[in-house]
């Protein structure tokens, strides 16, 4: 070790001890070899993290705001992994019989069966899909269903929230989900379904309720651009018309009750708080299911702007202004 | 590692109906959020945001001693980390420290940037320029412990930043800056050695006013 390297170790260990709170003095006694030299740089260090602790922050409330430009941005490479999610935004609303002939239209189809050709391909993925590490797994898992009220009214983890379709499910399909892979027909029917169902609203639960039918059930995921007429409550009978995945997740663009209750079960049942940022109770991320238009408008008020699930979910917003450096 | 137990759910149900932020984002480990960010999961970068934005603002106003730059160029980082996070992968390296570096280089951008627009001004209207320059207060402000810490080299400014300003220990900067802690140590000798010479002029300079 070189005189240099050595005064480098020397001073390090001294600057350590001195940020830990032993006197200057006391230290320098321990390097007596090298005090002489360490003093002069040992003091420009102890006064350096003297101003370092009696200097404070100017406070940023801008900072918060800022995080506008940030979402701006994954919703940008959102986009630009997945550009035909653009598309399916202004598209998707009209039926298959009233949208232009494209190439992508006539090529889809054939890419479909080419995919199915490719079974066997897709086994062996999904036997190694099957092996990757948990943390993957949870963070799939997580892509797909970040959201409160769908984790608790889901054991699959899949809630519902549709991960195929929203930009979480771009995600999806980065790192791909054991079970999506699994399905056979996962290729072909990816796209969700324009429908209009009928049936009984069964366990309304925030924003998430379950359409019971003569011929089966689905879940109904509202948000911000659902158009909600009547009070929705347990045992009503309603009309949903919007997009149903494979996963049998219906994405509300309309509900209608046309019936309430026979029995009300809840008399109190209001509005669902769909596409209102200030309520209390929990919402889905309006924004990114399919059926609303993504958020892109800088809110005014801070506390919206809040970065982190608290501020898109309307909660008690701890700005990243208000903590220390 | 990150599973949805019972206990979990009720945790997150309960943070919910309080309007607290989710636990699993707020529990999540740096691994955990860097492989969500890498899958551009919005609320992985809003809790990357929330944890990190008031550190690498900090040390963004450190290094140019400006608020409102430093407030502008801190989003620039998280976009910038936005698109860079496909090259991204979790080794180990806090998050923190990757931002860090993301940062470091988004500063030195910036104030190249900046010197050349002042080397432009300077040419076109030098006369103005000279009243504005403010050169002379700042070698004036040089006792002020900032204005000499700016007026080191980039990597100086890292080092003495984040190890006296950020509270890093030397192996923290030393992968924050991706070289040896030898290096590390040599460059913190060097900058304190240049902070006391600076410290020293300034205090000269008062004395003579």
């Amino acid at each position: 070790m070189s005189a240099q390297q050595s005064f480098d170790e020397a001073l390090d260990a001294a600057i350590d001890a001195v940020v830990a709170g032993e006197p200057i003095e006391v230290v320098l006694a321990r390097f007596a070899s090298q005090s002489a030299a360490l003093r002069p740089v040992l003091e420009t260090a102890v006064r350096a993290t003297q101003d370092a602790s009696a200097r404070t922050l100017p406070m940023s409330p801008a900072l918060a705001d800022n995080y506008t430009i940030v979402r701006a941005a994954v919703e940008r490479a959102q986009l630009a992994e997945r550009p035909d999610a653009a598309e399916d935004a202004v598209g998707r609303r009209a039926p298959w019989w009233q949208r232009r002939l494209t190439f992508a239209s006539l090529t889809l189809p054939a890419g479909a069966f080419a995919l199915l050709a490719l079974a066997g391909v897709s086994g062996a993925a999904a036997a190694s899909i099957a092996a990757t590490p948990d943390l993957r797994s949870a963070v799939v898992d997580f892509v797909a269903s970040p959201h409160v009220p769908d984790l608790s009214s889901s054991d699959d983890g899949g809630g519902g929230h549709d991960g195929a379709s929203s930009p979480r499910g771009v995600a999806g399909e980065t790192v791909p989900a054991a079970g999506a892979v699994a399905s056979p027909t996962r290729a072909s029917d990816n796209r969700p379904t324009h429908v209009t169902l009928t049936g009984t609203i069964a366990d309304l639960h925030g924003n998430v309720f379950t359409l019971k039918m003569a011929d089966g059930e689905t879940k109904v995921n509202i948000d911000g651009g659902t158009q909600v007429t009547g009070v929705l409550a347990d045992g009503a009978a309603a009309s949903v018309t919007g997009d149903l995945t494979a996963e049998k997740n219906l994405h509300a663009d309309s509900v209608a009750v046309t019936a309430p209750p026979a029995n009300p079960a809840n008399p109190d049942a209001t509005p669902t708080p769909h596409g209102n940022a200030d309520q209390k109770t929990a919402t889905p991320a309006s924004e990114h299911t399919p059926g609303s238009q993504p958020d892109h408008t800088p809110r005014s008020q801070s506390g919206d702007h809040t970065p982190g699930a608290e501020g898109e979910r309307g909660g008690s917003p701890t700005s990243p202004a208000n903590q220390g450096p | 590692m990150f599973s949805k137990t019972d206990k979990q759910v009720e945790r997150i149900e309960s943070a919910a109906a309080n309007g607290d932020p989710s636990p699993v984002l707020a529990d999540a480990s740096d691994e955990w959020l860097a492989e969500a960010a890498r899958s551009l999961n919005e609320d992985a970068w809003a809790e990357i945001y929330r944890r990190h934005a008031q550190q690498v603002y900090a040390y963004i106003f450190y290094r140019l001693g400006d608020q409102h730059t430093a407030e502008d160029l801190a989003a620039d980082v998280f976009v910038k980390a936005i698109g860079g996070i496909k090259g991204y992968s979790y080794r180990g390296t806090p998050l923190l420290a990757w931002l860090y570096r993301i940062a470091h280089n988004v500063t030195a951008d910036h104030r190249k940037a900046s010197a050349r627009r002042s080397q432009h001004q300077l040419a076109e209207a030098p006369e103005e320029i000279e009243e504005r320059h403010d050169v002379l207060q700042e070698l004036d402000d040089r006792s002020d412990m900032m204005s000499a810490i700016r007026a080191l080299t980039e990597d100086q400014q890292q080092v003495v930043i984040l190890r006296f300003y950020h509270g890093m220990s030397n192996a923290e900067v030393s992968t924050v800056m991706d070289k040896p802690e030898g290096a590390v140590k040599a460059l913190q000798t060097r900058a304190l050695r240049s902070l006391r010479r600076l410290l020293g002029e300034g205090r000269e300079r008062q004395e003579t006013a």
